[in-house]
C-alpha cells in the first residue's frame, strides 16, 4: 500500500508541473495587464511601466516562470499585484471555507446517494423509487442559484435557522454558515452519484451470491449494506473523486450567494484582475487537490472493495 | 424638497409575514438638498425618487435621532486595503467608504451641500488672485490621542500629491506651516477647483508619525485616522468593523456605536438579507428591484443622484468614428429612453451633457433626439455616406452593457451600420487604454467624478494629452483651451460660462454617446435614520442614526 501511494505521488509531480507550465503560459498570453487593472485609467503609461517594472512583469517570461518555481519550491508564492499581500497567506485563508463547503457537500452527497439509492433499489418500481428519482431530478435541473435562494427563504428567513449569508468568525458559526451551501451543492451532486450507485446496486442484487444469502434468509439490511452495497461503490466513488476536484472550482456560484470566501471565487477575482502569482498558486493548489482526492478515492475503493486491488 | 405618501402594508400570504411585521406609517421624506448646480429636469424618464442637481441625498425619517446601536451595512465587494495611502495608488470605491468614516479631510462635503464645509480646517481665506490659501486647523485630535497638527497635514497633502491623483492637486506649489495648527498652500496659477479637491477622501488627514512608525503597510491594515468611527477588525473579503471615536471634535458625532460593513456579492442575497432584517442597508440594489423593495414597507430604497454616467464610449481617432457627422448620426440612431427603459427600469435621468452631472451642469446644452430619419440624412452627408460595419466591445460581466450593445446593434442596423457585438472578459476589456477599440461601453458605476465640480472630468476628457484624453483618442483644441480657461478662473460667473460653453460644444462634437446619469442606490430599513449618500455614492454614517 505504501508503495502504491509514493508511487501514486511520484506520477503525479510531472502532472503538477505541466499544469503550471499551462496555467503559467494560459493566463501570461491573454489579453489584459495587472498593473493597469491594478491602476485604473488614472495612470499614465510611464506610471504602468514603472509598476511593471518593479513587480518584475518586464522579464523574459522564461524568468519569470523559473522565478515562480524557485519560489513555489519553498512555498513563497509571491505577493499579489492586486492587494499587496502575501500570496500563500492569501490562498490559506481561502482554502479553508472551501475545504470546509467541499468536504460538507461531498459527505452530504455521499450520505444522500447511499441511503437514497440502497432505497432505491431495494424497492426498485415502487412509488419510493419514482419518488426519489422524481425528486432528484428536480434538485438537478433546478439552477443552484435558484435552489440557494428558496432554501435561504424557507430556513434562514421564515424559520430564522440559521445565517442568510457570511462566513462565521468561531468553529461553530462557520458550521452554521455552510449547512445550506452544502446543502445546495449536496443537492446539485446527489443525482449523479445516487444514479450510478442504484443501476449498479440492482444488477449486485439481482448475482447468485445475493440470491444465495437471501435463500440462506439472512436479514435483508444485512444483505443490502454488507454484501451488496460494498461491490456496487465502483463507479460512483470514481465520480464521486472527480467531483472533488470538480467542486473545488465551481462552487463559485454557491460562493457567491452565500458570500463564502472560498477558494473559486478567488480564482474568479484572480483571473478578473490578470493577477498571475494568485492565478498560479491557486492552480497549483487545485492541481495538487485534484492528485490527492483521486489518490484517496482509490485508496478507499480498495478499502471497500479488495478486488481492486489485484 | 417633497414628501411622498407614506406605504400601507396589507400582506395575506404567510411566508410575507416575517418580512414586514407591523405596517410602517412613518412618513418617510426623501430630502435632495438643494444647492447650486441645476435642479431636477434633464430627463423624461426620471423615477420621482432621482433627482440629479443635489449634492447628495439623504433619507429622513421622523423623529429624533437615536444613540447608540450597530449598523449593518451589506456592500458588494470587500475593500483590498483600507488607508488612504493603499487607495492612492489602487483606486476603489471599497476603500473609499472606509476612509469616509475613518478619517478627516481640511474641508469636507456634506449630503444637502454642494460647497465645503469646515472639516479640520475651521476657517479657511483664499487670497484675491487665488494663489494662496491659507487654513486655521481645529484643536482636533487622532483616535490614538495625538493633536491634528500642520505638519500632518503637509504630510498627508504631499503624499496625495504624488500619487495617482496628483492631477488634483498640481496647482500646489509648496505647503507651508506657519504655526502648529496654521497651513499655507501657495498655488502655482489659480484653482478654484482646489477647495472641492482637499474634500476627496484621498486628500484625508494622516498622522505623519503614526505612519511613520507602522510603515507604509501596517498601517494600510490598521489606519488610524481623526473621523467619527476607527477600524476596530478587519476581516479580509468578509467583513471591516468600526466603532464609534470618542475622541472625534464633533460633540455629539457619531450617533451610532458600531458599524460592520459585510460583503455580500449576490445582488438577492443583499435585498433578502435587508428585508430580512439580518442586514440594515443593501448597496447598489438592482433597478428590477426597486420598486418592490420600496412597496414593501419596512425598506425603502434611497436613489440619490450620481456623479456617474453610462454612455457608450468611440474610439475617436479610428475612421469613420473621427468624423463628427458619423458621431451624430450614431447618438440619433441610440433609443436613450429605450435603453433607460431596459437597463435602469426608468429610474436614471437621460444625459444632456457627455459627462456626469456636477455643479456647472446646463440645461442650455440639448439632447440628442431619437430620430433615425435625421441618423440617417447624417450619415448621408459624412465620410461614410452608404454606412460601415463595427464592432461593439463591453465586458460579458456586466447585463447592462449587453443589453445596452443588442438595443444599439438592432438601431444601427436601421441607418445601415452593421455592428458585431464582443462580450469580452474584464480584463481583455480593460485593454482599450492601447487603443485597440471602435465602440465600448463601460458599464455603469465605473466613470464617476471623484469631485462634485466639473474640473476633473473636463480635464480627462479634453485636456489630457498624456492618457490620450482618458483614451477616448478625442482631440479638440477649442475644448482644451476652454477647459485650460475654465478651471484656472477665480470669477464664478466666468466660470459657469465657461464651462456651459464647454458642456454645449462637447454635445455638439459628441466625443461619446450619452445615455444616462446612473443614480446611486440603496434598500434601507425602516429602523435607520438619515441614511445618506453623497453624489459620488460615498456614504457620511457619522450622521446616522438607528430605533432600537
Amino acid at each position: 500500500m505504501v508503495k502504491y501511494v509514493g508511487t501514486r505521488l511520484l506520477e503525479a509531480v510531472p502532472v503538477l508541473l505541466a499544469m503550471s507550465v499551462l496555467a503559467f503560459l494560459l493566463i501570461h498570453l491573454v489579453p489584459g495587464d495587472p498593473v493597469r487593472i491594478a491602476m485604473g485609467t488614472l495612470a499614465t503609461d510611464a506610471d504602468i511601466a514603472t509598476r511593471r517594472q518593479e513587480l518584475g512583469l518586464e522579464a523574459p517570461l522564461l524568468d519569470q516562470y523559473l522565478r515562480f518555481v524557485s519560489g513555489a519550491l519553498h512555498l513563497d508564492f509571491g505577493t499579489s499585484i492586486k492587494s499587496g499581500e502575501s500570496v500563500g497567506e492569501l490562498v490559506a485563508r481561502r482554502i479553508w471555507p472551501s475545504v470546509l463547503l467541499v468536504g460538507s457537500a461531498l459527505s452530504l452527497s455521499a450520505l444522500f446517494s447511499i441511503g437514497l439509492g440502497a432505497l432505491a433499489a431495494a424497492k426498485r418500481g415502487t412509488w419510493a423509487d419514482q419518488l426519489i428519482r422524481a425528486g432528484l431530478t428536480i434538485t438537478f435541473v433546478t439552477p443552484p442559484f435558484w435552489l440557494a435562494l428558496l432554501l435561504i427563504l424557507v430556513v434562514s428567513i421564515e424559520w430564522r435557522l440559521l445565517p442568510t449569508s457570511g462566513f462565521g468568525s468561531t468553529f461553530g458559526g462557520q458550521v452554521q454558515s455552510i449547512v445550506l451551501p452544502a446543502l445546495t451543492m449536496a443537492l446539485a451532486l446527489t443525482p449523479v452519484l445516487l444514479r450510478l450507485l442504484r443501476s449498479q446496486l440492482i444488477e449486485t442484487l439481482q448475482s447468485d451470491y445475493v440470491e444465495a444469502a437471501r435463500s440462506r434468509r439472512l436479514p435483508w439490511p444485512r444483505i443490502l449494506f454488507k454484501h451488496a452495497l460494498r461491490p456496487s461503490l465502483g463507479a460512483s466513488l470514481s465520480v464521486w473523486g472527480y467531483l472533488f476536484a470538480v467542486s473545488l472550482s465551481s462552487s463559485v456560484v454557491v460562493e457567491k450567494i452565500f458570500a463564502i470566501p472560498g477558494l473559486g471565487s478567488l480564482l474568479v477575482e484572480a483571473v478578473g484582475g490578470r493577477d498571475y502569482p494568485v492565478i498560479q498558486a491557486v492552480t497549483l493548489v487545485m492541481g495538487a487537490a485534484v492528485v490527492v482526492g483521486s489518490l484517496l478515492t482509490d485508496i478507499v475503493h480498495v478499502v471497500v472493495d479488495p478486488r481492486v486491488r489485484a | 424638497m417633497w414628501s411622498r405618501p407614506a406605504v400601507e402594508g396589507s400582506r395575506g400570504r404567510q411566508a410575507q409575514r416575517v418580512w414586514w411585521g407591523a405596517a410602517l406609517t412613518a412618513v418617510v421624506l426623501v430630502l435632495p438638498a438643494c444647492g447650486g448646480g441645476g435642479g431636477g429636469g434633464g430627463g423624461d424618464s426620471t423615477s420621482t425618487k432621482t433627482d440629479s442637481g443635489a449634492w447628495g441625498a439623504t433619507l429622513k425619517r421622523a423623529g429624533e435621532p437615536v444613540k447608540g446601536g450597530t449598523l449593518t451595512v451589506d456592500v458588494l465587494s470587500g475593500a483590498k486595503g483600507i488607508s488612504p495611502l493603499y487607495f492612492n495608488e489602487q483606486p476603489s470605491n471599497n476603500t473609499i467608504q472606509i476612509m469616509m468614516q475613518v478619517f478627516d479631510q481640511l474641508v469636507t462635503l456634506e449630503p444637502g451641500s454642494l460647497d465645503p464645509k469646515p472639516g479640520l480646517a475651521e476657517t479657511w481665506e483664499v487670497s484675491k488672485d487665488g494663489l494662496t490659501y491659507s487654513f486655521q486647523l481645529r484643536e482636533a485630535q487622532f483616535s490614538n490621542g495625538s493633536p491634528v497638527t500642520a505638519a500632518d497635514v503637509k504630510f498627508s497633502l504631499e503624499s496625495v500629491g504624488d500619487s495617482l491623483f496628483a492631477n488634483l492637486f498640481s496647482a500646489v506649489k509648496s505647503i507651508e506651516t506657519p504655526s502648529e495648527r496654521a497651513v499655507v498652500l501657495k498655488l502655482s496659477h489659480p484653482s478654484p477647483g482646489l477647495i472641492y479637491n482637499l474634500a476627496f477622501p484621498g486628500a484625508s488627514i494622516m498622522p505623519k508619525a503614526v505612519v511613520k512608525d507602522m510603515g507604509e503597510e501596517a498601517y494600510n491594515k490598521a489606519p488610524v485616522g481623526s473621523g467619527p468611527f476607527v477600524v476596530s477588525s478587519w476581516t479580509r473579503e468578509q467583513r471591516v468593523e468600526l466603532t464609534r471615536n470618542d475622541k472625534h471634535w464633533r460633540t455629539g458625532m457619531p450617533y451610532l456605536d458600531k458599524v460592520v460593513l459585510n460583503v455580500v456579492p449576490d445582488d438577492n442575497t443583499r435585498v433578502l438579507n435587508v428585508r430580512s432584517g439580518t442586514s440594515d442597508v443593501a448597496d447598489s440594489v438592482p433597478f428590477s428591484q426597486i420598486d418592490s423593495l420600496d412597496s414593501s414597507g419596512d425598506v425603502d430604497v434611497l436613489l440619490g443622484p450620481g456623479a456617474d454616467m453610462f454612455t457608450v464610449s468611440l474610439n475617436n481617432s479610428k475612421p469613420p468614428l473621427n468624423d463628427p457627422q458619423v458621431r451624430r448620426a450614431l447618438a440619433l440612431a441610440t433609443p436613450v429612453d429605450e435603453i433607460i427603459g431596459v437597463v435602469f427600469k426608468g429610474k436614471a435621468p437621460a444625459m444632456n451633457t457627455v459627462l456626469p452631472k456636477l455643479k456647472y451642469w446646463t440645461d442650455a446644452a440639448k439632447r440628442v433626439p431619437y430620430d433615425l430619419e435625421a441618423a440617417k440624412a447624417a450619415l448621408a452627408k459624412s465620410s461614410a455616406p452608404n454606412g460601415f460595419s463595427t464592432v461593439i466591445r463591453y465586458s460579458a460581466e456586466d447585463q447592462a452593457s449587453g443589453q445596452t450593445a443588442q438595443i444599439l446593434q438592432e438601431s444601427f442596423k436601421k441607418i445601415g451600420v452593421t455592428v458585431k457585438i464582443e462580450p469580452q472578459d474584464s480584463a481583455t476589456f480593460s485593454e482599450f487604454t492601447r487603443g485597440n477599440y471602435e465602440i465600448r461601453i463601460q458599464q455603469p458605476g465605473q466613470s464617476t467624478s471623484d469631485v462634485p465640480i466639473d474640473d476633473q472630468f473636463t480635464t480627462l476628457y479634453f485636456n489630457s494629452p498624456a492618457i490620450d484624453n482618458l483614451f477616448t483618442f478625442f482631440k479638440d483644441d477649442t475644448l482644451a483651451d476652454l477647459t485650460h480657461k475654465a478651471v484656472r478662473t477665480v470669477d464664478e460667473q466666468q466660470r459657469a460660462d465657461l464651462f456651459k460653453q464647454i458642456h454645449i460644444r462637447s454635445m455638439e462634437l459628441l466625443p461619446r454617446i450619452p445615455i444616462a446619469y446612473t443614480p446611486n442606490r440603496a434598500a434601507v430599513s425602516a429602523k435607520v435614520g438619515d441614511f445618506n449618500y453623497l453624489l459620488n455614492g460615498w456614504w457620511r454614517l457619522d450622521r446616522v442614526w438607528k430605533t432600537k
